[in-house]
């Protein structure tokens, strides 16, 4: 029951940390970041339609343009697969690197 | 036995710094301790309630006989946790918390807030207290909410700043 406590402990701590506007980034910028981290720390890669994925069918217009708003603001960054040119791989900036590390 | 205290804490920090009892002797514009009656819901659901009730009995004080304080402390404890319960149901909120945010913890403490200042005045006035009115639900409930967003607010700068702090060293 301890570490169940400490799951939503944390869990809620994390969820403080997400509130604006304390931070440049809006609530749902900052989730999605950490969402495409958590994506990207599981399967190594990381591609927009990870992005469209996290929206799913109602919101996947609004995590995109949440995606654009934090590429704009420096976070993450977007190449043209070299193989593929209908595939475009997505990067964290040294800002969001930065920001993950302050995290823990 | 933590909600517990933290509870008293957060209200003598209350009382220190605008009083407890500023609305007719039985609301306060802001409530600090109103945090601890979501956190401990959402920590440990129902089982809150008890830790709620040992607060509630050290800390109001409205010159009340000792089975009216029993009979008020019960109300207080039990209104929260009833109305997240609800409301957490309501908005699909995961026992494990992992789908938390910042509409769902508003929603919440919005929701916390209306249940103990409800239960609250049911109580007062199942004891014949006669200082409470739909002005003073209204303000406890305000208060409340006000102070449970003080609290989250007042975390969240310190997990920022340790954040930042860490990664400084780092």
């Amino acid at each position: 029951m301890r570490n169940v406590t400490t799951i939503k402990l944390i869990n809620f701590l994390v969820s403080l940390r997400r509130l604006p506007p304390l931070s440049e980034l809006s609530g749902e910028e900052e989730r999605l970041l950490f969402e495409l981290y958590e994506i990207y720390q599981g399967k190594g890669d990381l591609s927009v339609s990870d992005v469209y994925d996290l929206g799913g069918n109602k919101s996947a217009s609004t995590a995109y343009r949440n995606f654009i708003s934090l590429k704009d603001k420096g976070l993450v960054e977007v190449d043209v697969d070299e193989d593929d040119k209908r595939k475009r791989h997505v990067t964290f900036t040294k800002t969001a690197n930065q920001l993950f590390a302050a995290m823990g | 036995m933590m909600l517990t205290l933290a509870y008293i804490s957060l209200y003598e920090l209350n009382a220190l710094v605008m009083g407890t009892e500023a609305f007719n002797g039985v609301a306060a514009w802001v409530f600090l301790p109103a945090f601890v009656r979501l956190l401990g819901f959402l920590l440990v659901g129902f089982w809150s309630i008890p830790a709620l009730f040992v607060a509630a009995l050290v800390c109001v004080d409205l010159s009340l006989s000792p089975t009216s304080q029993v009979v008020v402390s019960i109300f207080l404890a039990v209104g929260a946790p009833i109305a997240l319960g609800i409301a957490s149901k309501v908005i699909g909120v995961e026992a494990s918390l992992a789908n938390l945010t910042g509409s769902r913890i508003l929603i919440l403490s919005v929701a916390a807030a209306l249940g103990s200042g409800a239960f609250y005045h049911i109580g007062l006035t199942i004891v014949g207290a006669q200082t409470h009115s739909m002005a003073s639900f209204f303000t406890s409930a305000f208060g409340d909410a006000a102070g449970t967003w003080a609290v989250i607010y007042a975390l969240k700068l310190l997990l920022t700043l340790a954040g930042q702090a860490f990664a400084s060293k780092a």
